[in-house]
Order: C-alpha cells, then structure tokens, then sequence
C-alpha cells in the first residue's frame, strides 16, 4: 500500500508543479505588458511603471520569475489585487469557508439524492420508477445550472417567498445554491449507483442470500450497498472537480460571496493577481482531492493497488 | 435536434424580424399574441432574438467542438501511432490540462484571452481537447496492432499515410459519437461563459447572455430568464440523447449490455463529454 500511495504522490508533485507554471504563465501570456495592466485606463509616467516592473522582478528572465511566484505562493503570498488594492490571500481567505460549506452541502445533498433514486431505479428495473429516473437523470445532465438556479429563485424565492433570492449572510442563502449545484451530479449519481446495482444484483452471492430467506432490507442494505459504494464513492469523490467549476456559476446566479464569485469579477475586471490566485487554489484542490480519492480508491479495493 | 439545427439554418424566415429593434412602448409584454415569448425591457421580441440566438450559440459551440476534435484527434493519433517520447509528452500534456476541473480551464483562457465569443469558442474549443486526445489515443493503440495495420506497414507505407487512410477512418465513429456529446457540453459551456459577461456582449442575442440580461428582471418578468434557458436545455438534451443513441447504435458491446440490463450509460459519459460540460 506505501509503494502505491507513494507512486500517486509521485504522478501528483509533478502536476501540482505544471499546473503553478502554467498559472504563472497566465499574466506573461496576456497581450500587453502587465504593469501596464494593473493601472487600466490611466497609466502612471513610463519612469514610475519602469521602477514598479523592476520592483515586481518582471525584468529577471522567466524561470527565475516563476521561482520566486512559486516561492512567495507556498508562503501565501498571493499578490496584491490591481483592482482593490487587498492582498489577495486574504480575499480569497475570507470567502473560502463559505465557498466550502456550498460544496460540502452540496455533495451530501446529491450524494443522498443519487443514491436513493439510483437504487430505487435498480430495484424497480424496466418499470416505471427506474424509466422516469432515467429521464430525469438525462434532463438533470441537461439543465444548464444558472437556469435550474434562476428558476429555483423564481419558485421560491419571487412565487412562494419561502428563501433568500441571493446574498451569503444566514445559512438559509445556502439552500438554493447548493440545491442548484447538487441537482446535476445526483442525475450522474443515480445513473452510476442504478448501473453498479443491477449489475451486482445479478451475481451468485445476491442470489445465495435471497435464497437464505434473508430479509429484503437487508440483502439490499448490506450485500448489495457495500459492493455499490466503491464506484459511487469514487465518482462521489471526483465530482468535487464539478462541483468546484459549477460553484464559479452558481455563486454568480446567487450572488453567493465565494471564491467563485471572486474569481469570475476578477476575470470580467482582468485583475490577474486574483484571478492567478483563485485558479491556483482550484486547480491544487483539484489536483489533491484527486489525489485522495486514488488513495482511497486503493484501500478499499486491492486489486487497484495491485494493478499499478 | 433537428429543430435546434433545422432553427439555426433558417433562423432570419422563422423570425424575420431585427433582433436588437427596440420599442420601449412595449416593454416587458409577457408571452402572448403577436410577442410567443415575450418582450424585454427595450421592447425588442423574445423569440427573435432567441431564434436568430441560435445561430451563434449553436455555431460557437460546433466551431469548439470542430477545434476540439480536430486537434485532440490529431494529438491522439501521433500519440497512440508513434508511441515513445511522443507519446510521453502528449499524455503529459493531456494530464496537465486535465488537472483543471472542467469549467475552469476555459475560464482560466478567456482570463488570458480577453472576454468575447470569440475567445469564449477558443477556450472551450481548447479545453475539449484533451478528452478527444485521450480517446483516440486508445482506439489507435487498439488499431495499430491490427493485421491491415500491420500488413500497410510491411508494403513500405509511411507512417503518415497509415495513420490518414488505416488507423482514422476505423477511430473515426466514435469520435463522431464523442463530438455529439461534447457539442452538448460545448453548448452548455458557451452558454455559461457568456452568462458570466464573459463571452458575447449585450445586446447580442447569445443565449447566455440574454439570460444573464433576463436575470435583472425576474420579479417583473419570469419570461426573460425563462425562454433563453429552455432553448440551451432543449438544444442540450437532444445532443445528449443523440449521442447515447450513436453510443448505443455503434458499439455493440453496450447494446448487447442495454439488452440484458435494459439501460444505464451514466459511467460511460467520462469519455470525451465530460471536458467542456459545465
């Protein structure tokens, strides 16, 4: 198992180090020079914004660039917002917990809704429970977030006054977001879970415990669940990738105060430290998440760590 | 589907009118004769601008995905073909760009790009990439121990030659299959982008961005978020559900599986859909 933890660790390093030069990359691709950018329309004399890119290092070759971003990256230094002037650590500090609380939600709720539908799919296989989550399955795959997020709003918030259209402030702006995000990846969940069940409901060690006589709760809460939970764990695990791009939308649709939100202005305002920052963070937690799921993946089925 | 495309081609006879004409004294008009989906706040007709919105929408996102195969094909061809350092490098490569969660490597673009639809088919197009390169990597290292593989090899053919006229045209039905499903998620990617203010500007009628304008007047008027989010999820579905049955049709293995299980695809959507979806 060490030898196995340790040869993912050793494909994840590697990533984790492109993906930074690529992200450092972003500014030095951007047409223009970027001290210039930093002022937008009213640029400084060209003797002060000489001074500032000497300041900033922009003038030492590019590795040596890249060295001390990725230097002052793992201190947590971040850089300085062009547009606010904040640093951009602690930006994106204060609005994280709140971006992981709408993630965190919204994997509970879509991995509860996907499971129960799914598994009431492979129960009822062929008749009408498992073709009418099919079809919603395909719809949910279908519904482009914001829309299923505006018509969320509509309902409730402007019809039935019961939630907040947007904002961040109480745990009930939560709700709609998080809805909005779960929705989508229950439908791949419920598909996956149907999938894995009628599969594993067919084998020999199903059909010994039916003719045990054992009850229905539990050959299907015990023999049949544990087998479906490792490939519904693992897609459950991998989503969080969705789940972190679709909070880019959906903290938007609700004006939801996250990193999101943070990153998508930062984008529309070119404000390329922030911007830089909260790619970086995404795409690390990405490629860590990832990683964690390998290891999982390896512990709770051997053949996998085998394998590789 | 065939609505979607058939809307596209005839967009300006279907709704012949001028999609960003303004008539401020019939703002706001709900659905109803003579206005099917409504008017905005500028007065201007729903329906034309979501009809003659087809077009760029439905177009941005075949141009992406058209980059998208074209390149991840080609990525995937040389690659799987070759084999050795090349391949090594190009796996890297896909590897790196898979290390952005979806959605966020063509934001990450349009940030470097600049906002604008252009940039916006750019980014996804680029993004799309390397779901194709991984697919047709495998179906190449697949065909290229094949005895017609094998045999072209032996009469002397060059290598660029045997990858055009062997090895692609037997990859070439399932990235038709994978361009379907990724043209869903190109649609949807678009859309968001410019729902964002990222991709095309007010006041063209892209479907994001209509919805995006819609958004500030859903207490007055749920037609405007509504309409333009109905044709993106109807365009959407149809691809999706075209591309399963492609699936289906064309590789008999699932359609074998289908008809013993009767359903369930979901896990096979990793392949090529899932780069670009938002």
């Amino acid at each position: 198992m060490g030898r196995y933890v340790l040869a993912r660790i050793g494909v994840a390093v590697p990533t984790l180090v492109l993906v930074s030069f690529c992200v450092f990359l972003m500014l030095r691709l951007v047409p223009g020079d970027p001290v210039r950018l930093m002022f937008g329309m009213t640029p400084p004399p060209e003797s002060e914004m000489a001074l500032l890119r000497h300041e900033l290092g922009l003038d030492e070759p590019l590795l040596a660039q890249y060295a001390a971003f990725l230097d002052r990256s793992l201190h947590g230094d971040l850089g300085v917002s062009y547009r606010s002037k904040e640093p951009v650590a602690s930006m994106i500090a204060d609005r994280l917990p709140r971006t992981l609380r709408l993630i965190g939600l919204s994997l509970v709720l879509a991995a509860l809704l996907g499971l129960s539908f799914g598994i009431l799919a492979a129960l009822h296989s062929g008749r009408w429970p498992d073709l009418a989550t099919s079809a919603l399955a395909v719809v949910g795959v279908s519904i482009p977030q914001f829309w299923l997020g505006l018509m969320l709003i509509l309902l409730f918030a402007v019809r039935l006054h019961w939630l907040p259209a947007a904002g961040s402030a109480t745990p009930a702006h939560a709700v709609l977001p998080a809805t909005t995000l779960a929705l989508g990846n229950a439908a791949v969940l419920a598909r996956v879970t149907r999938s894995a069940m009628v599969e594993i409901l067919g084998q020999d060690f199903v059909r010994t415990a039916w003719a045990k006589g054992l009850p229905p709760a539990r050959v299907v809460g015990v023999h049949v669940l544990k087998n479906v939970l490792i490939p519904f764990l693992t897609l459950a695990g991998l989503q969080l990738g969705d789940l972190l791009s679709g909070a880019f939308v959906v903290e938007n649709v609700f004006g939801y105060a996250g990193i999101g939100q943070l990153g998508v202005y930062a984008m529309a305002q070119r404000d390329f430290p922030v911007t830089q920052g909260v790619v970086l963070l995404a795409a690390t937690g990405y490629v860590l998440v990832n990683l964690v799921v390998d290891v999982l993946y390896g512990l709770v089925d051997p053949r996998i760590r085998y394998d590789a | 589907m065939a609505l979607v495309l058939l809307t596209a081609a005839f967009a300006p006879w279907i709704a012949p009118g001028d999609p960003t004409a303004m008539h401020l004294a019939e703002a706001l008009r709900p659905p109803g004769p003579g206005h099917p989906a409504g008017t905005d706040n500028f007065g201007r007709d729903v329906f034309t601008r979501i009809v003659q919105g087809t077009r760029l929408s439905i177009g941005a996102s075949l141009a992406a995905v058209a980059i998208a195969g074209v390149f991840g094909t080609a990525l995937g061809l040389v690659s799987g073909y070759l084999g050795g350092w090349v391949d090594l490098l190009v796996q890297r490569l896909v590897d790196l760009m898979l290390a952005f969660p979806g959605l966020l490597l063509a934001l990450g673009i349009v940030a470097v790009l600049g906002p604008g639809l252009a940039n916006v088919m750019l980014a996804v197009g680029i993004a799309g990439v390397p779901g194709f390169a991984r697919l047709v990597r495998g179906e190449t290292l697949a065909v290229r121990s094949r005895e017609f593989v094998l045999a072209a090899k032996s009469a002397g053919a060059p290598a660029f030659r045997i990858v055009l006229r062997h090895v692609l045209p037997n990859v070439a039905s399932r990235v038709a299959v994978v361009a379907t499903l990724a043209l869903a998620g190109a649609i949807l990617a678009t859309a968001s982008l410019s729902y964002l203010g990222l991709g095309a500007q007010p006041p063209t009628p892209a479907w994001g961005t209509m919805l995006a304008d819609g958004q500030k007047y859903i207490f007055q008027a749920w037609w405007l978020p509504t309409m333009p989010g109905l044709a993106i999820a109807v365009s959407v579905l149809g691809f999706n559900i075209l591309g399963d049955g492609l699936q289906d049709a064309l590789d008999p293995r699932i359609r074998r599986l289908r008809a013993t299980d009767g359903g369930g695809s979901g896990e096979r959507r990793g392949d090529g859909r899932g780069r670009g979806a938002a």
